[in-house]
């Protein structure tokens, strides 16, 4: 799996090798890369979340601090980073003692002032713990709202009430926070444009610089799937394509920008972070099943407290879907990712891959895309439709990377 | 050896249901033939898709003893076919026999197909015993059915005889009446050879090809050299016997009896039906009468839907040939749809059954197209083409004329269904020739009609009206000129072969429009809008728009998702690539499926 035995030579197992000529990805952090801690503890789980997470057990918060001393002590940063993002799981649940003892590693591999989020549930506030993230240097808090109705929470199988969100932002503003992001969940099965507004008035009424809206997606293999699958639900697309574009007017009226499929900020309050991300940018994750990607590179950590302790015992530390991207297929993802958001895909990268810029132009002339100055940008009905996009670039485009190529000639309907 | 003046060959003519397996069991246990220890349910139907549908489709006789107070008679029951598909099997069983035992339901009363093969029998001398089966029923009127028998085939009221095969009543009396009112075999004229109809065969595996006949005249001996009169092909006996059921060996076929007969041929398509069986050193003077190639009349594309199982399926095909010399099947190809094969099929019976026989005996998914009959084109450079596959039909320009097989049909139906029953007919392009009144409660009626019109839902649609109480026969009428045209179905822009069909023009529109409507439903939508459209000699004539897709998108794409949603992407993609690519359009096999499917439903 992990193919640069070279690094692992004399500097030893458990020390940081000294100068390595040519660091494996696996141990780099770039300059103005973006940062991303993964926290997999949630004080209990939701029925819809597939994400890497689970209900902390004693000696689980030991194992993952001193796993997190050890992913630091095998990466080589190479410069400070330009954002940093604690996700999770619910990072809100770290002691103000954690928060200062991780997040200070953070602190001293960040640019001075860049953007630092913490997800937390609105329930998980406390003095102590504002204290702390202001200390280290977080500076935007990401609030997992979802809904503000009892009901469409209880359909979700969300095991907190939302009644006290405003009394929490309200301290929240208080002590001075001003960036916050409100998440909010739409097409939640009982859900119409009723319960959607009111759920969008409630937030609105908080002033989030920030707000993200996520389509509902029924992840396989989580209960909120199984249990709808036994009421026999059916995802209805034509009506989840009216309730978002419901949700969208309503928020470019209210005067944000709409920069991404699911994201929204009033003007200058975009995720930095998040931009990296989707500009296929640099980004290097730590803790449990973290995603990274460095140079040609991308690789996850492995999955549970356990298995990601394991892989740090190795120099470099064991990953897991490694996989080198060729430049092709580096410009065909900025084009699927960029066309998910409002900055796009520029035209002339368009020419380093044969047969993409024919696709971009039939889909313009289908009306996804439009020409935005010297990007292509996707319009609102193309961003309703960016998967069937991305999948129409990465089926009909490219001769550079073998992985796309259809068969020269191939006879239709898989004859040979 | 019992000689000639004790045999008797007879046949059971009966429709679906009416009761020929049951009474065919009584008579098996009459005779001993079979204990009841080794007695199964219907014995004489030994393929389950017969059983389970009731009906034969192989001829298989059976030959039984039977002692009338120390006399002992042999009889040899044939089981014929009763569907109209098998009709030329019908009449080479029923060449076979002196008598036939026509088995009528008490309730239900004489159905097309019976009178049919009840004229078929009369026709070939047969003598007619009408049994009139299950008696005993609460809703059992055997005087009305009495009625009809005596209206329709003329034979006196007196001479039927009341039975129940299920409960043994009235079994004695058929027996009385094979004996007493069925002729033995004629005495044959002197001189004429040795004589043997070809009824029926088989293949098996380790005896090559088993032939079933009738000897008229002389014998056959195990040793001797035989040959078939019409295929002109020679072979050693290398063993005759009987069916008492299973095979069981004799020295010789004897003059008036029936049994079997193994050569060393071992593909079927060397022994015809019909044809005359005789012996080199006692050669037939001239042929048995009625002999004539089977032609298929109906056809249609088999594919395999996992396109993997081609090999599978030629396979399949072949052994089902070996069993079946009416069922015809050459390859051929579709940018849609892959490798598969043209068959052709004796009528739509035959060709339900050996779809069936695919799916279940040989375990494979298969597809067919929309069936197709054969038309005669005279094209106007003076060349004469027939046509069998929409593909091949030239364009309009190029024709001088097109001839349709048409057929006769016999439709019985209750009197209350007639109106809708003539309003199906006329929809289906049909003449009607004459109605006849079977009885106070039901009527014939005669119709000229295509063969195509009849081939997709007409069965179904005369059922449907009568409340299942109308039946259908059905025999060739020749052809008829007709303005026929290749409907082609476009699906942006590009024809899609899997679904032209032939016909006639004042339907294409009409079923144009279905088709497209079917297709707008079942296609997935797509990026892009596409038409679909149905068109003759490129003229459109119905036009449907796939709206391009609404919504498809990932709500998250984060760090952690960009990998997931990539390889999720890449997924979907190579799912496209297993679809149909018809120009920019992915059909999925599941729309061709369900287009095909409705359009034969």
């Amino acid at each position: 799996m992990v193919a640069d035995a070279g690094t692992v030579g004399t500097a030893g197992r458990r020390g940081r090798p000294t100068a390595p000529a040519d660091p494996s990805p696996l141990r780099r952090i770039p300059a103005g890369a973006a940062l991303y801690l993964h926290v997999p503890f949630c004080a209990a789980t939701c029925d819809f979340c597939a994400f890497d997470k689970q209900v902390p057990s004693p000696g689980d918060w030991q194992v993952y601090r001193e796993g997190l001393e050890a992913e630091w002590a095998l990466l080589a940063p190479e410069g400070p980073a330009s954002s940093c993002f604690w996700g999770g799981g619910t990072p809100g649940l770290l002691k103000a003692s954690d928060i200062r003892r991780i997040g200070d590693r953070f602190r001293r591999n960040l640019q001075p002032g860049a953007e630092w989020t913490v997800e937390l549930t609105p329930q998980c506030l406390t003095r102590e713990k504002m204290e702390a993230w202001r200390e280290v240097g977080v500076n935007r808090l990401s609030l997992g709202v979802q809904s503000f109705s009892p009901s469409l929470l209880r359909a979700l199988g969300r095991p907190h009430a939302n009644d006290r969100v405003e009394a929490q932002v309200d301290r929240l503003r208080a002590a001075g926070w001003d960036n916050l992001n409100l998440d909010l969940i739409v097409a939640v099965p009982g859900q119409g444009p009723r319960e959607l507004e009111e759920d969008l008035r409630r937030a609105l009424a908080l002033s989030p610089d920030h707000l993200s809206l996520y389509n509902l997606t029924l992840e396989e293999d989580t209960p909120l799937l199984a249990r709808l699958a036994r009421e026999g639900y059916r995802v209805d697309p034509e009506n989840e394509a009216g309730l978002l574009e419901h949700a969208w007017d309503f928020l470019e009226t209210a005067g944000f920008h709409h920069y991404e499929v699911s994201n929204f900020a009033r003007p200058g309050h975009e995720s930095r972070h998040h931009r990296t991300i989707w500009g296929m940018g640099e980004w290097r994750g730590l803790g449990p099943s973290a995603a990274s990607q460095v140079g040609s590179y991308r690789f996850r950590n492995p999955h549970g407290l356990e298995a990601w302790r394991t892989a740090l015992r190795e120099d470099p530390p064991a990953v897991e879907e490694r996989v080198e991207l060729s430049p092709a297929e580096r410009v065909l993802e900025r084009a699927v990712f960029g066309l998910r958001t409002s900055r796009g895909f520029p035209v002339e990268a368009a020419a380093a891959v044969p047969g993409l810029e024919g696709i971009l132009r039939r889909l313009e002339a289908a009306e996804w895309l439009r020409r935005g100055g010297d990007h292509w940008v996707p319009t609102r009905a193309g961003l309703l439709v960016a998967d069937a996009i991305g999948r129409e670039i990465l089926a009909s485009a490219g001769a550079g990377a073998p992985d796309f190529s259809l068969p020269a000639g191939a006879a239709p309907g898989n004859l040979q | 050896m019992l000689d000639r003046l004790s045999i008797r060959n007879f046949c059971i003519i009966a429709h679906v249901d009416h009761g020929k397996t049951t009474l065919s069991d009584r008579l098996l246990e009459l005779t001993r033939t079979v204990t009841a220890r080794d007695m199964k349910e219907q014995m004489l139907d030994s393929m389950d898709l017969e059983r389970e549908r009731g009906i034969t489709i192989k001829s298989h006789p059976v030959s039984m003893v039977y002692n009338d107070d120390g006399r002992e008679y042999l009889f040899n029951l044939m089981d014929t076919p009763g569907h109209v598909d098998f009709s030329y099997e019908v009449s080479r069983s029923l060449a076979a026999c002196e008598g036939a035992l026509l088995l009528v339901d008490a309730a239900q009363g004489i159905e097309a197909q019976t009178v049919a093969n009840a004229h078929l029998a009369v026709a070939q001398g047969l003598e007619v015993i009408p049994v009139i089966n299950k008696v005993d029923l609460p809703s059992a009127e055997p005087e009305r059915i009495q009625d009809q028998i005596e209206e329709v085939l003329a034979i006196p009221r007196e001479e039927t005889i009341l039975a129940s095969a299920k409960s043994g009543i009235g079994i004695d009396a058929v027996i009385r009446a094979v004996i007493d009112r069925i002729p033995p075999p004629a005495e044959p004229p002197a001189g004429i050879g040795t004589r043997g109809l070809v009824f029926d065969c088989v293949y098996n595996p380790y005896k090559g090809v088993i032939t079933y006949v009738r000897i008229f005249s002389g014998e056959v001996r195990r040793g001797e050299t035989v040959s078939f009169v019409g295929s002109e092909v020679s072979s050693q006996v290398k063993e005759v016997g009987r069916f008492s059921p299973q095979m069981v060996p004799e020295d010789s076929l004897e003059t008036g009896t029936v049994g079997y007969v193994v050569t060393g041929i071992r593909d079927v398509a060397e022994v015809k039906l019909g044809d005359t069986l005789t012996r080199r050193d006692d050669p037939a003077r001239e042929m048995l009468p009625g002999y004539q190639e089977v032609r298929p009349m109906v056809f249609s594309g088999l594919y395999p839907l996992d396109t993997s199982d081609y090999e599978k399926l030629k396979a399949s095909l072949g052994k089902l040939r070996l069993n079946d010399a009416a069922f015809v099947y050459q390859s051929e190809s579709s940018a849609a749809l892959g490798f598969g094969f043209r068959c052709g099929f004796l009528g739509l019976l035959h060709m339900e059954i050996v779809q069936e026989r695919l799916r279940r005996e040989y375990g494979l998914d298969i597809l067919s197209t929309y069936p197709s009959v054969i038309y005669r084109v005279k094209k106007t450079d003076g060349t004469f083409l027939e046509v069998d596959n929409p593909v091949f039909f030239p364009p309009q320009t190029e024709l001088e004329w097109v001839e349709e097989p048409m057929i006769e049909a016999t439709i019985h139906t209750p009197n209350s269904g007639i109106g809708d029953l003539l309003a199906l007919i006329s929809e289906k392009r049909g003449l009607v020739e004459g109605t006849e009144t079977l009885d106070s409660q039901r009527v014939m009626i005669r119709a000229i009609l295509p063969l195509n019109e009849i081939l997709v839902d007409f069965n179904d649609r005369l059922k449907s009206l009568t409340h299942g109480y109308g039946s259908m026969d059905y025999e060739p009428k020749g052809h008829q000129v007709a303005d026929l045209v290749r409907l082609e179905i476009l699906v942006n822009e590009e024809p899609i072969e899997a679904f032209s069909s032939i016909v006639h023009r004042s339907k294409a529109e009409a079923r144009g429009r279905a088709l497209c409507e079917k297709l707008k439903d079942l296609l997935p939508r797509q990026l892009f809008r596409i038409p679909i459209q149905a068109a003759v000699d490129s003229r459109i004539v119905a036009r449907e728009t796939l709206s391009p897709m609404r919504k498809d998108v990932t709500a998250k794409c984060y760090g952690g998702d960009i990998s997931r949603k990539r390889k999720l992407l890449e997924k979907q993609k190579e799912g496209k690539k297993r679809m149909k690519q018809i120009g920019s359009v992915s059909i999925p096999q599941e729309a061709f499926v369900q287009v095909l499917k409705s359009s034969q439903g």
